[in-house]
């Protein structure tokens, strides 16, 4: 190919790549001109430090075209089920419209510590240059007093991957899930149902949604706003299906065993969204063995050994090869002087693939104390060989084997004479 | 001339834009107290070997998680006037 033909295609490709990056550098990945997103449109009046850990500084809108800016957020009240709603002043520099879209990450600080997380996905049309929103939102913890009305508010980032997580993963159901779920979906007399013989887990999350018609009469999907709630609490207010069933005993007023039914019901739920969110959901409500665990656990911590001996128990019954479950349950019985039963479920722990270091350490220890030191010498053996520093596997290894009797010996290959 | 600016507005703009997953603070394990029942006075004598502690609760958000990032905007259903 002559030099000439050669030096235009290369022009022709540079200039392509410089009109990509150009539109790259005008609007991020995603963005749409018209289409505000709260969580990058906070004017630096609003911008609070935040707490350095939970909380960060949030950043100030840049100036940019003719995108808004929010000027002002009120606290406007809570009714008696916690949801609460905040206003904003919204001002833009052109007459709009533009679409305001309430997205995750901005945390709305009151007096006293009173934080708000507003609900995704709400979308509001901004047609003049000054404009007030009443937009939901949730506390971000269960419980905390809330303040006075029209105190303001400041707004500072959410610095929990685990909060923004979730809150994005709400979006996406919400969005991107719903063009696909909408297939089931049909209208009858002005109402949205779930219309299908079919039974798969695309129907049985359609079935849960909320169906509304949307502005381009399509149905368009929200996730009800207690499974926002409790997959929010989840991450900010470690709440178990436990927390949820007293929360609807305290803010619903409802009886023991209603409330217990309730919550087993938004718990299937709850998990959907933490399980898309790729969370341990298993830790959420009894049907898995993650959650017995770490009600093992705390009971433990609590001295309570035969409530973390059940638990753990629990746990082994719902998942047999979970290590930590045997793993803790024979330091517990052990802590109740069974030592027998402790090595039990201790050589159980160690029988299965992912036992570390410590669970034959923790093993030689019970056989040592049992008195039976060559066992013990080979599982501390073997705590060494996966871990060799471990701090007190050597030393009790020399102290139940001193002469080295339990060490497998290797033969050394005998050399051969060459003619 | 052209196309070295090209190439330099190429390399800028390819750093350019999207969430740095940099900007989130990493999340600290907080070293979790135990107190549970204490050890035996053969443990404290070490006349036996002290056992290893209790292994941890499982977390609900794993602690190497990285927030995706958010979702595209929808369409406003309307022009640009």
């Amino acid at each position: 190919m002559p030099f000439r033909q050669v030096r235009a295609c290369f022009g022709v490709m540079f200039t392509v790549l410089t009109l990509l990056a150009a539109s790259s550098v005008s609007a991020a990945e995603g963005e749409h001109d018209l289409v505000d997103r709260l969580s990058n449109r906070i004017d630096a009046s609003l911008c609070d430090a935040g707490d350095g850990e939970s909380l960060r500084a949030q950043s100030v809108a840049a100036t940019s075209g003719q995108r808004s800016s929010v000027v002002a957020a009120i606290f406007l009240d809570c009714d008696a089920e916690e949801r609460c709603r905040l206003k904003l002043d919204v001002r833009q520099p052109g007459a709009g419209p533009r679409l305001f879209l309430v997205d995750a990450g901005a945390v709305f600080r009151g007096p006293g510590d009173a934080d708000f997380v507003p609900v995704p996905n709400q979308r509001f049309v901004l047609e003049h240059q000054q404009n007030t929103l009443e937009i939901d939102a949730l506390p971000l913890r269960s419980g905390r007093p809330k303040p006075p009305k029209n105190s303001p508010l400041k707004v500072a980032a959410s610095n929990s991957a685990g909060l923004l997580t979730v809150l994005r993963t709400v979006q996406r159901i919400e969005t991107e899930d719903a063009q696909r779920l909408r297939r089931y979906v049909k209208e009858a007399g002005g109402a949205f149902t779930v219309d299908t013989f079919v039974d798969n887990e695309d129907v049985r999350a359609a079935r849960w949604m909320l169906w509304t018609k949307g502005h381009d009469g399509q149905p368009q999907a929200r996730l009800p706003l207690e499974v926002v709630r409790f997959a929010l609490y989840a991450v900010t207010s470690e709440y178990t299906i436990n927390e949820v069933a007293d929360w609807f005993r305290t803010f619903r007023q409802m009886d023991m065993n209603p409330a217990i039914a309730a919550a087993g019901d938004a718990a299937r739920r709850v998990e959907f969204v933490l399980e898309r969110a790729g969370l341990n959901y298993r830790i959420f409500s009894p049907n898995h063995a993650d959650y017995h665990f770490n009600r093992g656990v705390t009971a433990y911590q609590n001295s309570d050994l035969d409530g973390a001996t059940k638990a753990f128990t629990a746990a082994i019954a719902k998942n047999p090869n979970l290590v930590p479950a045997h793993y803790n349950l024979g330091i517990t019985l052990y802590r109740k002087g069974k030592y027998a039963d402790a090595e039990s479920a201790l050589q159980i722990a160690t029988g299965l693939d992912d036992a570390g270091a410590e669970v034959f350490y923790n093993r030689g220890a019970v056989l040592f104390r049992q008195g039976d030191k060559p066992s013990a010498a080979r599982m501390f053996r073997r705590a060494i060989e996966l871990n060799a520093r471990d701090p007190e596997a050597g030393v009790w290894l020399s102290k139940a084997d001193p002469e080295g009797k339990t060490a497998v010996k290797t033969k050394m290959p005998t050399k051969k004479k060459l003619r | 001339m052209n196309m070295v600016k090209s190439l330099v507005f190429v390399f800028l703009a390819s750093g350019c834009g999207g969430q740095r997953l940099a900007e989130l603070k990493p999340i600290e394990v907080e070293v979790e107290v135990q107190p549970g029942p204490a050890a035996t006075p053969e443990e404290l004598a070490r006349t036996v070997p002290p056992l290893r502690g209790l292994a941890r609760r499982l977390p609900l958000v794993p602690i190497e998680l990285v927030a995706p990032e958010a979702p595209a905007d929808p369409e406003p259903g309307f022009k640009d006037p």
